[in-house]
């Protein structure tokens, strides 16, 4: 019998905590002030990436099943649905297209840029970062697809968040919705210039910078500004649902339900600014 | 009685079943949880950690409980460095006790792990809070009563398999 576990070597129990306490705050640090511990995140990501593709497995298949059963008349519905939307979707396109080549001739006649389309490619949500502390979802094409950090996100409704990491086969989304994550926008109502921040945990955004006297109503389409370059302009992005005006306070406090389907829809879209290539593989484009 | 401890310590089924445990732990909390589901779900990487601090120190130690917090991290996609802190003071606080609480049976030590496993949300809790700024998010620590619920499973089963592996039936 070795002595080995009757006499314990080594540093004591209080020195290990000490250690390892200091190591992972320096984590966090780096980690949440100054971004820097990206390669070691990158590594461990590809090193578990086998791991969560078995753990998804099960639920693929469960998922899978369940599509399996699904009845004709659900079937039948759901292609209905899909055939009036695409009838509206359509025509509201060629009605879109047209009103662009309007807007570009006028945007022309008084010398400003045409507004150009923005390529994008099409993601499908994998899972919901599994993080209660966080808004994000993780999507199943990464930079291999083209994705880039920085890039926005949207669903057909309006903007969802924003590609804050990329792996080679799957990107990171931030939500709106996340604490403290800002967004330049306007009120689609009277051009009101403000910035967004996201809630954190009750799934809402607001609007924190707005004076108490400002002209904003319950109701009011939030949208992208696009003062900042990395969202474009005009995405949906909220809309105002309480407002809370109080003399003693200097600004309104003013709350949104976010109009992207945050954690609902199943695929989102890219955009893909100017300036950066998709590496060829964009499945289309979008104003 | 010792030699046969140490027979059970080196025995490659044993160092098999510590390793499955804890990948098999690693798993549930790789699949896709989300809304209530994310709220309530036990920390099951900490619960078998937390067997195996309170019966293998020396081989599931403080480094182990940091590493694997540094693994969770990546698996929740956050703050790199807020499990393997909470995991650190966790295993510092199991090892400490361990002795006292290994002389109760799985069922009667539940009580005295449960400060461990709610201080252990508390201060995932706080990290990121001081962080990220915002309101904490207290229903989180709600979560500690189905930790609670699945350590008497858990570590039934493992000493379960710890004991047909050292004394197997003929």
């Amino acid at each position: 019998m070795s002595t080995r576990e009757f006499f314990q070597r080594g540093p004591s129990p209080l020195v290990r905590l000490a250690f390892f306490c200091a190591l992972s705050l320096t984590l966090v640090v780096l980690d949440a002030r100054y971004h820097a511990v990206g390669f070691l995140r990158a590594t461990l990501n590809i090193l578990i990436y086998p791991a969560e593709e078995a753990a998804r497995f099960p639920v693929y298949l469960l998922e899978q099943s369940a599509e399996f059963f699904t009845t004709q008349s659900q079937l039948r519905a759901s292609n209905e649905k899909l055939n009036r939307q695409l009838t509206v979707f359509s025509a509201r396109a060629s009605q879109s297209e047209s009103l662009q080549k309007e807007l570009n001739e006028l945007r022309s006649v008084i010398q400003l840029p045409a507004r150009t389309t923005l390529p994008s490619i099409v993601a499908e949500i994998q899972h919901g970062g599994r993080n209660p502390f966080t808004a994000k979802v993780i999507l199943d094409r990464g930079s291999q697809a083209g994705i880039q950090e920085g890039q926005p996100v949207m669903d057909v409704n309006g903007l969802v968040g924003q590609v804050t990491h990329v792996t080679p086969l799957s990107a990171e989304v931030t939500l709106v919705t996340e604490q403290n994550q800002q967004i330049p926008v306007r009120v689609l109502r009277n051009g009101l210039r403000t910035l967004s921040s996201g809630d954190g945990s009750s799934g809402t955004v607001s609007l924190p910078f707005l004076p108490e006297g400002a002209d904003i109503q319950v109701g009011d389409q939030i949208v992208t500004s696009g003062i900042d370059g990395t969202y474009p302009e005009g995405l949906p992005v909220a809309l105002v649902t309480h407002i809370d005006r109080s003399s003693s306070r200097v600004f309104a406090r003013v709350t949104c339900t976010p109009i992207g389907g945050v954690g609902n829809d199943h695929y989102v879209l890219i955009l893909i600014p100017p300036g950066q290539s998709a590496s060829g593989k964009s499945e289309g484009t979008h104003d | 009685m010792i030699s046969q401890h140490d027979r059970v310590l080196r025995d490659p089924s044993h160092i098999r079943l510590i390793w499955s445990s804890l990948i098999g732990a690693y798993l549930l909390s790789l699949l896709p949880w989300s809304g209530w589901a994310l709220i309530l779900e036990p920390n099951w990487m900490l619960l078998v950690l937390v067997h195996w601090w309170l019966r293998e120190p020396w081989r599931v130690g403080q480094g182990a409980g940091f590493v694997a917090g540094v693994m969770m991290d990546i698996a929740q996609t956050g703050i790199l460095g807020v499990s393997a802190f909470s995991f650190s003071i966790a295993s510092w606080l199991t090892i400490k006790f361990r002795t006292r609480m290994l002389a109760f049976s799985p069922v009667s030590q539940a009580p005295q792990i449960l400060p461990i496993l709610v201080g252990a949300r508390l201060v995932m809790l706080v990290t990121v809070w001081m962080t990220q700024g915002g309101e904490p998010n207290w229903l989180l620590l709600i979560g500690s009563i189905s930790d609670l619920a699945a350590w008497i499973p858990i570590t039934l089963i493992l000493h379960q398999q710890d004991l047909r592996r050292s004394h197997p039936t003929p």
